[in-house]
């Protein structure tokens, strides 16, 4: 999407937001001038706009450590095994090669077009649990590699339990 | 009576999907990059809305309204309504 068309999306979201909801939709038909899109977009972001949970209210670290220690509750209970969790044997190679370094992977929590976020053992030169951050070959773009460092620096402005440190980055030979 | 493997897949259910929301937030940055730095430091920076509007050389009304803004995208994006083609 254009920067400039979601300029005018974010403008029709407010000016609609200002409407009474009863005259609301009769406001977008007219304001949108038949650009089906444009409106869809519109009622899209208004229906968000209703929901009143708590999406991304808690910061990622504790999110992320909500799953772990849920996960490691599982693991001491009996109900899962702890061998490392895959889809598919394409997965389970994957994750055998990817024992790296002090590395050991554990279970995929995550996976997207970039790649995948894993839970991951790190045995030297303590042995603790980590989250590890693999990005698809050809996917170490110049993009790609910025964003870690944006992530490092705003990570690195606050000193507090509950914000995950940047450990280590690095290449696999894959 | 529930059954094991239904129990377990409630148990295993993730409470978010983390690469998902960081293509999301690529996305959104190229439309949007401040909205999308709001998110950063807010979300994975912890950082709170007076910090967040520090860092940023912007006002905490600013930031408010960028982060609302911003969920709606990414909840619109994660739920598989792209607003992207619109």
């Amino acid at each position: 999407m254009e920067p400039e068309r979601w300029q005018r999306i974010e403008r029709l979201y407010d000016s609609a937001l200002d409407q009474e909801s009863s005259v609301r939709a009769a406001f977008l038909e007219r304001a949108c001038g038949g650009d089906e899109a444009l409106r869809r977009a519109v009622e899209l972001l208004l229906a968000q706009h209703e929901k009143d949970d708590d999406f991304l209210e808690a910061p990622a670290m504790e999110v992320a450590a909500k799953d772990l220690a849920r996960d490691q509750q599982a693991d001491s209970s009996g109900f899962t095994s702890p061998a490392p969790s895959v889809d598919s044997e394409a997965d389970l190679i994957a994750a055998e090669q990817l024992s790296f370094g002090p590395y050991r992977l554990l279970q995929k929590i995550g996976e997207g077009g970039m790649g995948s976020v894993w839970l991951a053992e790190q045995r030297e030169p303590v042995r603790r649990r980590v989250a590890i951050k693999l990005i698809k070959t050809g996917m170490n773009t110049r993009e790609v590699m910025v964003r870690f460092e944006s992530e490092r620096q705003a990570l690195a402005l606050m000193d507090h339990p509950a914000i995950a440190m940047v450990l280590d980055a690095g290449t696999t030979p894959q | 009576m529930l059954r094991i493997d239904e129990a377990l897949d409630g148990a295993e259910a993730p409470g978010l999907d983390f690469a998902a929301l960081d293509e999301a937030l690529i996305a959104l940055a190229k439309v949007d990059p401040r909205k999308s730095r709001v998110v950063e430091l807010r979300f994975f920076g912890g950082l709170n809305m007076e910090e967040t509007a520090e860092v940023l050389k912007i006002s905490s009304d600013t930031v408010l309204r960028d982060w609302k803004m911003a969920k709606n995208w990414l909840r619109c994006e994660l739920s598989g309504e792209t607003l992207d083609g619109a």
